[in-house]
C-alpha cells in the first residue's frame, strides 16, 4: 500500500521536471549540422509558385541560408523562418536524461521563369565557418498551354500614381461559355460537385511602400457565397460555423457582366466576367509589381491561365511647384466662408478655407494651410493674424481657420487662387474660391473701447495690436498681469459670517444698554441712597449755616426720598404710617423702623419750632446712619 | 520691557522674510513665464508647444490663478493640436478675463477646430437674470459679494445706533445684492467648473458602464474637444452628460477639468 502511495508524487515530479526543463536552456547536441531541402510541390506551371522550405538542423543559431544559386530560374520572394528548437529533461526513477533538437526552417516562395525539368540546386550554409549544402531537388516546370477559353489579366487603374494618391488592381477572368449550352462552366461545375477553380494572386498582402485600404477580411467578406458558384483566392479559407467541422475553403463569387473580345483566331467570342478589384493607397515613391496572377481549375476542360505582372510607378510631384501649391493631389473643391461678415476695421474675423477631396485624390493629410501673405489680394487688404492655423479634417473635408483683420473700411475677401497637382495631366491646376463680401467699418469704437488692448496686456496701445504678427492667438505678455487672481468666496462669506455676528452682538449691547439707561424706576432705585446722601449733606450745610428749618426739611426729604426712590413712590404723599409699611415690606430690622418713625416724628416736630441746633444736628447725624443702615434693606426689598 | 522690543523685531523678521519669499516666488513665475513666451514663439511642432503649455502648468500649481497664463495655456494647447485641453483652458480664463474679445474669439476658434465638437452645453437658466454681471471677472464678483455682505451689518448697527430705520432697508438691499453676487460667483467660479465640466482629450469610446466590456454608450467615438457635465467619478472613470446625445462613462486617461 505504501509504494502505491508514493508512486503518484514521483510520477508528478518527472512530468513537471520534463516541462520545466524544456524551458531551460538545452545544451548543444552531438549530432553534426545539416541542411535539408523541400518543395510543396514537384510540378508547376510557368509562373505558378512553389513553397521552397530550408531545414537548417542541429544548429543552435544557424545563419540564413545562401540561395543565390536558385535565382537563375526562380523568382525569389522570403516568405519568413521560423525555429523549432525543443529541449527535453527526463528523470525517472533518479535517473536524468535530457534531450535537444535544433532545426531553424526558412521559407520561400519561388517563381519559374521558364519551362524545363531540372534540379533546384542545393542552397548553402556557413555553420562556425564550415560551409554546408543541402540535398538539390528536382522540380518539373510545364509551359502553360495557349488558349483562348479563360483569358485572364491584371489591369491597374493607373500606371502612374503619386504619393498617397489612391489607385486600385483589378483580376479580370474572362471565361468562355460551354459551347453546347451556352452556360457558365462555374455553375456547370456545382451541378457536377467539381471544386471551384482557384486563383492565386500576389496582393494579397501588399507590397512594402503601399498600403490596402481595406483589410483581407473586409475586402473579401462581402464576396463570400456559400452557392460554391465562384472562386477560391490563395487556399483562403471560411468558418463553416461547427465546432465538428473542419475550415473548408472559401469561395468567392466574382461575377461582373459578359463581354465580347476577339479569340486567338480573331473571331468574335463572348465572355463571362469575373472581376476582383482591390484598392491601395501609395504611400512610398518607387515601382511596385502586382502578379503574376494563376487560374488553375476545370472549366470546360482542366485549365491553367497566367496573368503576366503588372508595375505601378509611385512618382514624386514634379518641381518647382507654384506658390501658391497647397500639397492637394488630384480633385478638390475649395470653399471660403468669413465670420463675421459685419465688422469694423482691427476686428478679428476668421476665414475659413475648406478643402473637399474628389475622387483618386491624394491623402489630405497633404494639404497645408496655403500662405496668404503670398496672396497680394489677401495681405493688401488684412493683417494676417496666423498665418500657418493648424488643419481639421472631417470625413472628407479639411478645414482651415485663418485669423484676419481688415486694415481699411470696405474691403472684401477676393477669390482666392489656390494651385493643387492634377495627376491625370500632370500639371498644377489652379483652384478658385467665391469672393466674399463684407461689411467693414470705421475703426474708431473699437479703439476706444480696449477691450482688444485689455486682451494684449495693460501697456499694449492699438497700433501694437495691428502690428502683432500673431494678432488673435497672441499670448498676453504684460508682466504686471501675472498677479495671483485667486480668491476664495467661501472663506470669504465665513468672515462676513463673523461680522455679521459682532454685529448683531454689538446691536444687542446697545439695545440693552439703552434699555437699561431708559428706565425710570429703576434709575431712581439705583440713585436712591445716593440722592438722600446728598440731600443729608445739604442739611449740614445749611445746619451750619443756621438754617435750622430748612436743615431739617432736607433731613425730612432725604428720608422719604430713600423710601420712595426705592419703592417707587411718590415721595410728596407719603406719611410715616406708609413709610412704616413700606420698610416692613422690605424687613428692614423693628428697631431700626421705630428709629426712624421716631426721628420723623422728631423732625414734624421740631419744625413747628420745638428744637434747638443742637437738636437738629444730632438729627441729621442719626438721620446718616438711619439711611446707611436701612438703605440695603429698602434695595433688596424693591428687587422682590 | 525689553522684551517688547524683542517681540516687534521678531515680527519686523517675519514679515520681511515672508516679503522676500513672495518676492521670490513672483520672480519665479516671471522668469518661468517669459520662458514659456519664448518657447511658444520658437516653437514649430506640436511637441514644442506642448513644452510651452508645460511649462505654464508648472505656474498653476499650489493654487496660482492667473487668466492670462489659462489664455496662454489655451493658445499652446492650441497650437499643438490639443483642442480639448484648449478649450478648457480658454473656458478656465474666461471667468477671470470676461471682458476679452480676443480670448472669446480664440475660444470660438478652437471649438470650431476640434473634432469632437458637439452642441455646447445649454447656459444655465440664470444666466439670463445675471446678465448684468457678465462684464464683471470673478474675483470682482467675489470682492462685490464680499464687500456688499460686509458692510450690511454695519449699516444695520448704524440704523441701531442712529435710530434710523431707513438704513434698515439699505441693509436688507445690500444683503440681498450681496447673496446674489455670492451666488453667481459660486457659480462662476473655477472650482464650481471643473468640478461639474469637463473635456475629452483624445479619441475614446464611452461606454455604459465601469469597464472595456461594457457596450459603447454612442454609435460613434468621442472625440479631442467634446464637453460634457460631469456627473459622477468613480474607479478612474468619469460618468458625464453629453448634451443632445445622452450619458456614458469615459476613462479618465481621456478627460481633462
Amino acid at each position: 500500500m505504501n509504494r502505491e502511495k508514493y508512486r503518484l508524487p514521483w510520477a508528478t515530479i518527472c512530468f513537471l521536471l520534463t516541462a520545466i526543463g524544456s524551458s531551460l536552456r538545452a545544451e548543444p547536441c552531438a549530432e553534426p549540422p545539416d541542411v535539408v531541402c523541400s518543395v510543396s510541390e514537384n510540378e508547376v506551371f510557368v509562373g505558378e509558385s512553389i513553397t521552397f522550405q530550408v531545414d537548417v538542423q542541429n544548429a543552435e543559431n544557424p545563419p540564413s541560408p545562401n540561395i543565390d544559386a536558385l535565382k537563375e530560374r526562380f523568382e525569389i520572394e522570403f516568405i519568413g523562418d521560423q525555429s523549432r528548437n525543443q529541449s527535453q529533461t527526463m528523470i525517472i526513477n533518479g535517473r536524468f536524461s535530457q534531450s535537444n533538437s535544433f532545426s531553424h526552417v526558412y521559407q520561400y516562395q519561388l517563381t519559374a521563369k521558364a519551362a524545363g525539368t531540372f534540379k533546384i540546386p542545393a542552397v548553402t550554409v556557413t555553420i562556425d565557418g564550415k560551409t554546408l549544402s543541402s540535398n538539390s531537388i528536382p522540380v518539373r516546370i510545364l509551359e502553360v498551354p495557349k488558349q483562348d477559353s479563360v483569358v485572364v489579366e491584371i489591369v491597374p487603374s493607373q500606371a502612374r500614381v503619386y504619393p498617397t494618391q489612391s489607385f486600385s488592381i483589378k483580376l479580370r477572368i474572362l471565361v468562355e461559355p460551354i459551347a453546347e449550352t451556352g452556360t457558365d462552366p462555374l455553375r456547370t461545375l456545382k451541378q457536377m460537385r467539381q471544386n471551384p477553380p482557384s486563383i492565386q494572386i500576389t496582393w494579397l498582402k501588399p507590397p512594402e511602400g503601399v498600403s490596402a485600404v481595406d483589410e483581407v477580411s473586409e475586402w473579401l467578406q462581402p464576396l463570400l457565397t456559400t452557392n460554391n458558384v465562384g472562386f477560391s483566392i490563395n487556399g483562403v479559407s471560411g468558418s463553416t460555423g461547427s465546432i465538428f467541422e473542419r475550415q473548408r475553403l472559401a469561395i468567392f463569387d466574382l461575377r461582373n457582366g459578359q463581354e465580347t473580345r476577339k479569340g486567338f483566331d480573331d473571331s468574335t467570342k463572348d465572355y463571362f466576367v469575373y472581376e476582383l478589384e482591390r484598392t491601395f493607397v501609395s504611400e512610398k515613391t518607387g515601382s511596385y509589381t502586382f502578379g503574376p496572377a494563376v487560374i488553375k481549375g476545370t472549366f470546360a476542360t482542366r485549365i491553367i491561365a497566367i496573368a503576366p505582372p503588372v508595375k505601378v510607378e509611385v512618382s514624386e510631384i514634379p518641381s518647382p511647384r507654384p506658390a501658391n501649391f497647397t500639397g492637394g493631389i488630384g480633385n478638390y473643391r475649395v470653399t471660403a466662408s468669413a465670420t463675421p461678415t459685419k465688422l469694423r476695421v482691427g476686428d478679428p474675423m476668421t476665414l475659413n478655407l475648406q478643402f473637399t477631396q474628389g475622387k483618386n485624390s491624394g491623402s489630405l493629410e497633404l494639404i497645408s494651410a496655403p500662405d496668404l501673405s503670398e496672396l497680394p489680394e489677401i495681405a493688401e487688404q488684412f493683417d494676417i493674424v496666423d498665418k500657418n492655423p493648424v488643419g481639421r479634417v472631417e470625413n472628407k473635408s479639411k478645414k482651415f481657420a485663418f485669423a484676419l483683420r481688415p486694415k481699411r473700411a470696405g474691403v472684401t475677401i477676393p477669390a482666392l487662387k489656390l494651385s493643387t497637382f492634377d495627376p491625370a495631366a500632370e500639371t498644377f491646376v489652379d483652384v478658385a474660391t467665391e469672393p466674399i463680401e463684407l461689411n467693414v467699418a470705421e475703426s474708431s469704437a473699437i479703439l476706444a473701447s480696449g477691450d482688444l488692448v485689455g486682451s494684449l496686456g495693460g501697456g499694449s496701445s492699438t497700433n501694437e495690436i495691428k502690428t502683432r504678427s500673431e494678432g488673435i492667438f497672441h499670448n498676453v505678455t504684460e508682466l504686471s498681469q501675472l498677479r495671483d487672481e485667486r480668491v476664495n468666496l467661501l472663506s470669504g462669506l465665513a468672515w462676513v459670517g463673523g461680522l455679521w455676528i459682532a454685529s448683531g452682538f454689538a446691536i444687542v449691547s446697545l439695545v440693552f444698554l439703552r434699555n437699561k439707561n431708559s428706565d425710570v424706576g429703576r434709575m431712581r432705585k439705583a440713585a436712591a441712597r445716593r440722592t438722600a446722601q446728598s440731600r443729608l449733606t445739604t442739611a449740614s450745610s445749611l445746619l451750619s449755616q443756621g438754617k435750622q428749618k430748612e436743615s431739617l426739611r432736607e433731613v425730612r426729604a432725604a428720608v422719604m426720598g430713600l423710601v420712595a426712590d426705592t419703592g417707587s413712590k411718590i415721595a410728596d404723599g407719603l406719611t410715616i404710617r406708609d413709610l412704616s409699611a413700606a420698610m416692613r415690606t422690605c424687613d428692614v430690622p423693628q428697631e431700626d423702623c421705630v428709629r426712624l418713625e421716631t426721628l420723623l416724628e422728631r423732625i414734624e416736630s421740631a419744625e413747628y419750632g420745638a428744637s434747638d441746633a443742637s437738636d437738629t444736628a444730632t438729627m441729621v447725624t442719626e438721620a446718616t446712619e438711619l439711611v446707611k443702615r436701612v438703605s440695603p434693606f429698602l434695595e433688596r426689598g424693591s428687587k422682590r | 520691557m525689553i522684551r517688547i522690543p524683542l517681540l516687534l523685531g521678531a515680527i519686523w523678521i517675519a514679515i520681511a522674510f515672508a516679503a522676500g519669499l513672495r518676492a521670490d516666488q513672483e520672480g519665479d513665475r516671471q522668469r518661468d513665464f517669459l520662458r514659456s513666451l519664448e518657447l511658444f514663439d520658437k516653437a514649430k511642432t506640436p511637441d514644442e508647444f506642448r513644452e510651452s503649455a508645460k511649462l505654464l502648468e508648472t505656474l498653476l500649481v499650489d493654487g496660482y490663478c492667473n487668466g492670462a497664463v489659462y489664455y496662454n495655456l489655451g493658445n499652446a494647447y492650441f497650437r499643438a493640436g490639443d483642442f480639448g485641453r484648449s478649450i478648457l483652458n480658454y473656458r478656465k480664463a474666461k471667468p477671470y478675463r470676461p471682458s476679452d474679445s480676443l480670448l472669446e474669439a480664440n475660444l470660438q476658434q478652437a471649438l470650431a477646430s476640434a473634432p469632437g465638437r458637439i452642441s455646447i452645453p445649454p447656459k444655465p437658466w440664470w444666466s439670463p437674470v445675471m446678465f448684468w454681471t457678465e462684464a464683471l471677472s470673478y474675483p470682482t464678483r467675489v470682492w462685490f459679494a464680499l464687500i456688499l455682505s460686509g458692510i450690511a451689518p454695519l449699516f444695520v448697527f448704524s440704523s441701531v445706533l442712529l435710530r434710523r430705520k431707513n438704513l434698515v432697508w439699505v441693509a436688507i438691499g445690500l444683503t440681498i445684492l450681496g447673496i446674489v453676487f455670492s451666488i453667481d460667483g459660486y457659480l462662476n467660479s473655477p472650482e464650481w467648473h471643473s468640478n461639474k465640466l469637463a473635456v475629452i482629450t483624445g479619441e475614446t469610446v464611452a461606454r455604459k458602464g465601469i469597464g472595456k466590456d461594457y457596450e459603447p454608450a454612442f454609435n460613434a467615438p468621442l472625440k479631442d474637444g467634446a464637453e460634457f457635465v460631469v456627473l459622477n467619478e468613480t474607479n478612474g472613470w468619469t460618468f458625464g452628460h453629453f448634451a443632445e446625445i445622452g450619458d456614458g462613462w469615459v476613462k479618465n486617461d481621456f478627460v481633462a477639468r
